[in-house]
């Protein structure tokens, strides 16, 4: 049995070495443009606004699969899938409902998810299917939040944010470091790490229903 | 203590869900966490917000450059994926519902429909009865029955444990969890759970990292043989 860190998790890969990352001075603003493309497809199946949502995304998808420690061949194989569910998942998207990027997020995520389950040697009796988030946003009792709402608040936030702060929630969701790792990474203790970064998340659930998030 | 009425409830830290949002945590937690969210909208909801988080960095990421191709193969996939999806016929394995009741996720059930696992209920001690589903060699997936008014050994773990409830709850000293609860216990907790007596069993989804540590020595004799 593997030596196991106490109460907390492990990053599913270092990250590789390189200059991949997200800008942590520039708002994500791209809203109004993807839903209208998004549209597009839903309504005339238009090749041409697949294109464009994937010349923005499918180069920045690369980038976050290989901060995860994907090859370039590999990331570029599973930033074509995405987009090829893009297409096919299309009607599932409600454009009135969130954001593309929190989908295309979402899908991401779960085909590297997919990608690493059937690559991984160390799961050899693992059953063949273990996707289980849908990529649709997200579940049909998801419908009855107000996405948009929560995607504005969550911009809105991240616009206001510091620096270093926004850096410490960049090195959290970006590259997917365990808060041990961010501290070990920026030299900052522990303590401050963690507080750095749940302190812009609660802002971020003002409003939302209480919430104990944690079982201690 | 777990209400629903306000919507607090029992899950783990919020380092855990980070790690869910962007693809750290195993498959098996995964799936934990995911029944979980779909038990309780509120944790959805938070997941979701994580998951915008990672969209939100995502709209400002850095560009990796793409092969010259890429869009040209990604046009024809989409047309080779489309022949393929009017061929195919899917061929599954209903589930053997008689033991499935309305305390199972839709998650775990369409899990088990696409693994072709079928639930069999084992005896593993007086009033417990499991059910194993998964054994990756780094962590187990089973769900646990107890009778209602059962005091269970005392006990601790080898690694993590998470568990579930979907049906019932039980006590841990003053502590209560029921149903949509999300219990995280690691080798450091000994703890005896005692089932609510509520004229109906405790049904648990549970992961773990390794084999229960009894304190009762008849427990560790009889460990080998119960399989748990």
């Amino acid at each position: 049995m593997r030596a196991l860190p106490k109460a907390q998790p492990r990053s599913a890969r270092r990250p590789a070495a390189g200059n991949f990352g997200a800008s942590v001075t520039e708002l994500p603003r791209r809203g109004g443009e993807d839903a209208e493309l998004m549209n597009r497809i839903q309504a005339t199946r238009d090749r041409s606004a697949l294109d464009k949502l994937a010349l923005h995304y499918a180069p920045r998808l690369k980038s976050w699969l290989m901060v995860r420690g994907e090859q370039a061949h590999t990331a570029e194989d599973i930033a074509q899938d995405v987009f090829i569910a893009v297409w096919t998942k299309a009607e599932l998207f409600d454009v009135s409902k969130g954001c593309f990027s929190t989908w295309v997020y979402r899908m991401t995520r779960n085909r590297w998810i997919d990608h690493k389950r059937k690559h991984d040697r160390l799961q050899p009796t693992a059953p063949d299917d273990l996707s289980v988030m849908t990529d649709g946003p997200v579940d049909a009792a998801d419908a009855q939040f107000e996405r948009t709402e929560m995607s504005e608040a969550v911009q809105r936030e991240l616009a206001l944010l510091p620096t270093d702060q926004k850096h410490m929630l960049h090195l959290a969701f970006f590259e997917g470091l365990s808060h041990s790792e961010i501290a070990e990474r920026t030299g900052l203790p522990l303590g401050t790490v963690k507080s750095r970064i749940r302190a812009p998340l609660k802002k971020m659930q003002a409003g939302l229903e209480i919430f104990r998030g944690v079982d201690q | 203590m777990s209400n629903q009425k306000t919507n607090q409830f029992h899950t783990v830290d919020e380092e855990w869900l980070a790690s869910y949002s962007v693809g750290g945590l195993s498959a098996l937690k995964r799936l934990v966490i995911s029944c979980q969210a779909e038990i309780q909208p509120t944790l959805l909801r938070r997941i979701n917000q994580l998951d915008a988080v990672g969209g939100a960095f995502l709209e400002t990421a850095s560009r990796a450059a793409l092969t010259d191709d890429f869009t040209a193969r990604l046009m024809m996939a989409i047309d080779e994926n489309a022949r393929s999806s009017e061929e195919s016929v899917a061929i599954e394995r209903p589930l053997d519902t008689d033991d499935v009741e309305g305390w199972m996720p839709s998650e775990m059930h369409k899990f088990l429909e696409r693994s072709n696992l079928q639930l069999k209920w084992r005896n593993a001690g007086p009033g417990v009865m499991r059910a194993s589903l998964v054994d990756d060699g780094v962590e187990r997936l089973y769900f646990l029955k107890a009778k209602p008014g059962l005091t269970l050994p005392m006990h601790s773990h080898h690694g993590e444990e998470w568990t579930l409830i979907l049906q019932g709850g039980y006590h841990v000293g003053t502590q209560g969890y029921v149903r949509g609860d999300l219990h995280r216990e690691d080798e450091t907790c000994t703890h005896q759970p005692i089932i609510d007596d509520d004229n109906e069993d405790c049904i648990s989804l549970v992961v773990d990292e390794g084999r229960l540590r009894f304190t009762d020595p008849i427990m560790k004799i009889l460990q080998p043989l119960l399989k748990i």
